[in-house]
């Protein structure tokens, strides 16, 4: 198998893998994947293959809500036309999805007349993510956080995730001992790993290409250097 | 060698580095062959995780062994091999019951589990943006790819071997 196949066992597939298996996706859910970057791509594909008979993509990012329909055959949202894309969710899923996965985290688009973190500085980036998540998950379902959110949190609606009885799962997915079953499963092409791949570029290219990256410039959705 | 580095905020560039060497007897060093750049890796580009300066980045790497430690039991020069973002000892309460992402022993900086290229607080294990990585507790950090061919040519001996027993 090329390395292209195989690389995405060291982050993105089991990643992406442990998040749904985490959030106890059953057959007939309705999943919310938040982000449509890589590991929301493939958390598309794996909220399929568990039974999901619904998977929505959520991102403000055009190019990667299409890149979602092309390939995952999801329903998309782009907030940036949906100021209140959570209650629209909730609207439109007749009460909520069993289960919402934040493939976010703090990095996210801060929406308009919000301010940026805080003035406290205790807060990196914005947590809308978690605050659409708890808009858009039903009464007794749960969302699963596995964009990173490594700082203190202002404003966490706590008593929304508790009125509803919602769960929160969290944290960094333990990938070691699930690459040998995923391997199996690009072996036996049970998905394709490699159709989030836009750019390739050399060790040199550092610089341009972070940059690209970060900007979601270019159409970009995953990017690897082959050194 | 080459290697992707912190330079400050909104500045990762590839500069020479040292090569990694072996320092436990539990290491290995690879040759990277791919290396993936992740949203994560915009948390230190945007100076939210602030390593030193020069400190290597990345932790989706892939390659093919270079050198192992003489502690290093399943693996050796020319495997292929995939490398998790997770460092693991594979051998604390954690790493033994699939929760590797918390590893006891790998971050001797904090409680949470180590991560490459994260900085300090992770572990302070540099990343696989780079054409060499050093990998610790490397049996059990790391995926070896199965050699189909030969495994296929194992079978297909086997086979042959039955066969000729049969006739």
């Amino acid at each position: 198998m090329e390395d292209e196949q195989l690389l995405f066992l060291s982050d993105v597939i089991p990643t992406s893998y442990w998040s749904v298996e985490h959030s106890g996706v059953k057959k007939g859910d309705t999943v919310i994947v938040l982000g449509s970057g890589p590991i929301g791509l493939m958390t598309q594909k794996f909220a399929w293959l568990k039974g999901a008979t619904r998977v929505i993509a959520v991102d403000q990012v055009e190019h990667r809500l299409e890149h979602a329909r092309k390939t995952n055959n999801v329903e998309t949202y782009n907030f940036s036309n949906n100021e209140k894309v959570g209650e629209l969710l909730h609207e439109e899923t007749g009460g909520g999805a069993d289960v919402v996965i934040d493939c976010v985290g703090m990095d996210g688009a801060v929406p308009p007349n919000t301010s940026f973190g805080s003035k406290h500085n205790n807060q990196f980036g914005t947590i809308s993510p978690l605050i659409t998540a708890s808009q858009s998950v039903r009464k007794f379902g749960t969302v699963q956080v596995t964009g990173v959110y490594g700082t203190e949190a202002n404003n966490f609606p706590l008593g929304d995730f508790f009125t509803r009885n919602v769960s929160l799962k969290t944290g960094q997915a333990p990938v070691i001992h699930i690459m040998p079953k995923l391997y199996e499963m690009i072996e036996n092409k049970t998905f394709d790993p490699t159709d989030i791949i836009t750019h390739r570029a050399s060790l040199d290219d550092a610089a341009k290409v972070y940059d690209i990256f970060d900007k979601k410039e270019d159409g970009s959705i995953k990017v690897i250097f082959k050194p | 060698m080459k290697a992707v580095t912190f330079q400050g905020k909104k500045a990762m560039e590839a500069k020479e580095v040292e090569d990694p060497k072996i320092r436990e007897n539990t290491d290995m060093i690879i040759r990277i062959t791919a290396s993936g750049i992740c949203g994560s890796d915009l948390h230190l580009y945007h100076g939210g995780i602030v390593p030193e300066s020069d400190y290597v980045v990345g932790h989706e790497p892939m390659g093919i062994v270079e050198e192992v430690g003489s502690g290093v039991k399943n693996l050796k020069k020319g495997d292929r091999v995939v490398i998790p973002f997770n460092v693991g000892c594979g051998d604390c309460f954690f790493c033994n019951n699939q929760m590797e992402s918390q590893c006891d022993h790998s971050n001797p900086h904090g409680e949470p589990g180590s991560l490459f290229g994260f900085g300090s607080d992770f572990g302070n294990y540099p990343g696989g943006q780079a054409e060499y990585l050093r990998v610790p507790y490397a049996d059990f950090t790391s995926f070896k790819v199965p050699d189909l061919l030969k495994y296929r040519n194992q079978v297909n001996w086997k086979m042959s071997s039955c066969y000729s027993y049969l006739t």
